[in-house]
């Protein structure tokens, strides 16, 4: 079992690096970039707008950029020595303690970079990790321009000296970092950390609602078979999966927020909400959640309903569950203690496709609702191509697409003894 | 389905039968076998012939809607849905339904209030000649309209959008893009799922891998961000035609893997079955063995996996559409005007600006229950049984 699932982890870094590979590309098929619409403004200087292109190396070849960004996120970095080599420290006083290193470059060597910006910016030659110092270490210190500055500054000078003792410069951990958003101009991670959590609250409530009415609803239909209430569960079923979930939302919309004031239209807060103290805050969380999630409870329950009545029926015609009718145990147990737990034990890798659906699934919902979750945060950041927060939610999505999809595997071998992977 | 119990005995009790019944000597093509199975159940038969209506309506789009979709009059904006009478203003009662000329005026809190002009009243007729349109993917011209009333007088049976411009004209005209949508599209992602999963399959190998891994990853990325990027990646001059084709073409590459891993799953099932076996001992080439011998005996599968997808590529178009991205204005798809409808504003106001919802519902419905008969009568493990 710890072999496959670390071989699984393996095999899905690789698909990761695929599909950040696939995102990054197909990105980059997008004509023209942010920073174009801000070309366009004349209030904004061109040298403003350049310094920005540079400062996140949207002049730099794509591969150079996707690079750059891989590296950012890498949990591991080598840090660039003084003599601008990435993998050889000089056996020296000044660069024997590697961590304090930066900010004695900076000292030295900014006010020369800062004279000349636009030559640092049409430096196209170092990438990766040298932009991630000024981001992580020296941000206090240099204004963010000059990030690219010190990039010229480090190439190596000219008078070298020609001979010194060199270490291996092994790699250090490091935060992986997601980059810095162009259009909120500050990193990627605190600009999706809220949208992130709105999407995984709904989500999380979506899912347990599902789950709660799904299953008696199955069950009942099950043991009622072909009679009144069966079918009229079937019809709700198939209207549930055919009914567009936007378009289930707009007509909620409709009845409860527009012909009637009954709940909100839209969005997760009130105008009022910082006016408001503990217990209202979390009503009126509620109140706005409820539209979105039971839009998201039907589209889920119609399937669930469905499948948990088609295993209860199977497991129903079992010869155990006959031998149990036939020891004379009551219905009850028959079906709740027999008959239930088998019907239940396959629902639970639809658990693991749910986690995979947590952050992307909604996305169009989310948007159509005004939500401030991920899919509305991600639908801005594209129209407006700003690439970093793009490839972050979309690699987002795949890493829980990938670890719910594996979730599934798993416990279907926990809960199916007949599985075993080895 | 489960509707009819009694059916659960009845069919294997048939089926000899039905072999019997065929031209002596001659057993029922595995088609008609189909046919037979599907016409059995009663919801896909209902499906079937609601899509056929549609389908003959969107393609006799400008002879059914009584207005071509771009014919706006902005002094009908917001006009409210059904404006036929069958009682006059003075209360007697008319066989013929008919319609009076409305204008609107605005009260103190600028809503408008419309006004019929009861003098004259414009019988609905039939075969009516009205303002020119287009039929059969805008091939042909037709100036004469299944039904529709003299010209001063408009027929709003749905109502108006801001333009003017009659939603059920829209939603007929509309069915161009999101009826095709589909079917275009499982028609383009059928054939790369089928080229991919029969190579996939077939041959094996390193090959093999290399396409498992490149599916696998197609359906590992996030389906509706990809759609948003992919979309914007179409540059902003296109025609709506080509705007139409990218959107086809985005929904494919979504959906492709999938396909393509089914198949590939069948062709390695059948690749080891003896009539491959005898046409490979027969000498024929692995092109004919595939194309002739392992793709045909995947189809019926292929068939129920791409009527069962439809309903997503109708769902993917329309929502695009609903956030702006897809096919623009003013050529209408059922998702393009639901957009008009997306402030609660509009929705509280002009509710019939909803109408193209309930015909995306209709449409997927339809397909859902027809991709549910399909499944059940090309599958050969269930011929002749009901499903559960």
């Amino acid at each position: 079992m710890g072999a496959y699932i670390i071989r699984r982890i393996l095999i899905a870094l690789g698909m990761l690096i695929g599909a950040s590979l696939l995102g990054f590309g197909v990105m980059k098929l997008t004509p023209g970039t942010y920073f174009d619409l801000l070309k366009m403004n004349p209030r904004i200087s061109q040298e403003h707008v350049d310094q920005q292109i540079a400062r996140y190396g949207l002049n730099q070849p794509v591969y150079v950029q996707y690079l750059r960004w891989l590296d950012n996120l890498l949990p591991f970095g080598f840090k660039p020595t003084e003599s601008g080599s990435y993998l050889w420290v000089e056996e020296s006083p000044a660069a024997g303690r590697p961590a304090q290193a930066p900010p004695e470059d900076e000292e030295e060597e900014s006010p020369p970079a800062a004279s000349e910006p636009a030559e640092a910016a049409t430096q196209p030659t170092q990438p990766a990790t040298l932009e991630t110092q000024p981001a992580t270490q020296t941000a206090q210190a240099t204004p963010p321009a000059a990030g690219a500055a010190t990039l010229a500054a480090s190439a190596p000078p000219a008078g070298q000296p020609a001979m010194a003792k060199h270490k291996f410069n092994w790699p250090r951990f490091k935060w992986p970092n997601l980059g810095e958003s162009f259009e909120h101009q500050e990193p990627v991670w605190d600009v999706i950390t809220r949208p992130m959590l709105n999407t995984l609250l709904l989500n999380l409530v979506a899912i347990a609602l599902t789950w709660l009415v799904a299953l008696p609803l199955g069950i009942y239909a099950a043991l009622n078979q072909h009679k009144l209430g069966d079918l009229v569960l079937s019809a709700i079923s198939f209207v549930g999966m055919s009914l567009p979930g936007f378009f289930m939302a707009l007509i909620l919309l409709w009845l409860f927020a527009g012909m009637s004031n009954f709940l909100p239209p839209g969005g997760l807060r009130s105008a009022t909400y910082d006016q408001m103290t503990g217990w209202h805050k979390l009503l009126d969380v509620a109140w706005h959640l409820i539209i979105p999630a039971i839009v998201l409870t039907i589209g889920g329950l119609a399937g669930l309903q469905r499948i948990t009545r088609g295993n209860m029926l199977e497991v129903l015609r079992q010869q155990y569950v006959t031998t149990a009718r036939a020891k004379g145990l009551p219905e009850n147990r028959v079906i709740y203690r027999h008959a239930l737990r088998n019907a239940i034990n396959p629902l639970i890798t639809i658990f693991g496709y749910e986690l995979a659906a947590l952050f992307s699934g909604a996305a169009l919902l989310e948007i159509v609702l005004d939500y401030p979750g991920m899919g509305q945060l991600m639908f801005t950041a594209i129209v407006s191509k700003d690439e970093p927060l793009v490839m972050a939610g979309f690699m987002l999505g795949a890493i829980l697409l990938l670890l719910g999809n594996l979730v599934a595997d798993l416990l279907l071998a926990v809960a199916d003894p007949r599985i075993s992977y080895s | 389905m489960t509707q009819i119990p009694q059916n659960v005995v009845e069919p294997p009790a048939e089926e000899p039968g039905a072999l019997a019944r065929g031209v002596p000597g001659r057993p029922l093509s595995p088609l008609s076998i189909a046919w037979r199975n599907l016409r059995k159940h009663r919801l896909a038969m209902v499906a079937l012939v609601v899509l056929i209506i549609m389908y003959l309506a969107m393609l006799c789009d400008g002879f059914v809607a009584p207005y071509p979709y771009n014919a706006w009059d902005r002094q009908q904006a917001y006009h409210p849905a059904w404006n036929l009478h069958v009682v006059d203003a003075e209360g007697r009662f008319h066989l013929r339904p008919f319609v009076y000329v409305s204008h609107y005026e605005f009260d103190p809190y600028r809503n408008r209030i419309w006004r019929e002009d009861t003098s004259r009243a414009y019988p609905l007729k039939l075969l009516v000649r009205g303002q020119t349109g287009t039929m059969l993917f805008g091939l042909l011209k037709t100036g004469v309209h299944l039904y529709g009333v003299q010209a001063p007088a408009r027929l709003y049976l749905l109502g108006a959008d801001w333009q003017g411009r009659d939603i059920l004209s829209r939603i007929i005209f509309g069915g161009r893009v999101s009826l095709t949508i589909g079917i275009v599209g499982t028609a383009i992602a059928m054939i790369i799922g089928m080229i991919v999963g029969g190579i996939s399959g077939y041959v094996g190998g390193a090959g093999d891998t290399v396409l498992q891994r490149i599916c696998e990853l197609i359906m590992l990325i996030p389906g509706f961000y990809t759609l948003m990027i992919l979309y914007n990646t179409l540059p902003a001059s296109l025609t709506s035609m080509q705007v139409y084709f990218g959107v086809v073409v985005i929904l494919a590459f979504i959906s492709w893997a999938s396909l393509a891993r089914v198949i590939r799953g069948m062709v390695l099932s059948v690749k080891s079955s003896d009539f491959v076996m005898a046409a490979r001992a027969g000498g024929s080439s692995p092109w004919r063995v595939v194309t002739r011998h392992v793709l045909p005996s995947t189809f019926s599968y292929a068939i129920v996996a791409a009527s069962l997808q439809i309903p997503a590529y109708i769902l993917g178009e329309a929502g695009l559409s609903v956030i702006g991205m897809g096919v623009q204005e003013p050529a209408p798809t059922w998702g393009n005007m639901l957009q008009q409808a997306k402030s609660v504003t509009e929705m509280t106001f002009h509710p019939w600006l909803l109408w193209p919802g309930v015909a995306i519902f209709l449409t997927v419905m339809a397909f859902n229950f027809l991709g549910d008969g399909l499944r059940d009568a090309l599958d050969p493990r269930t011929v002749g049984l009901k499903k559960e």
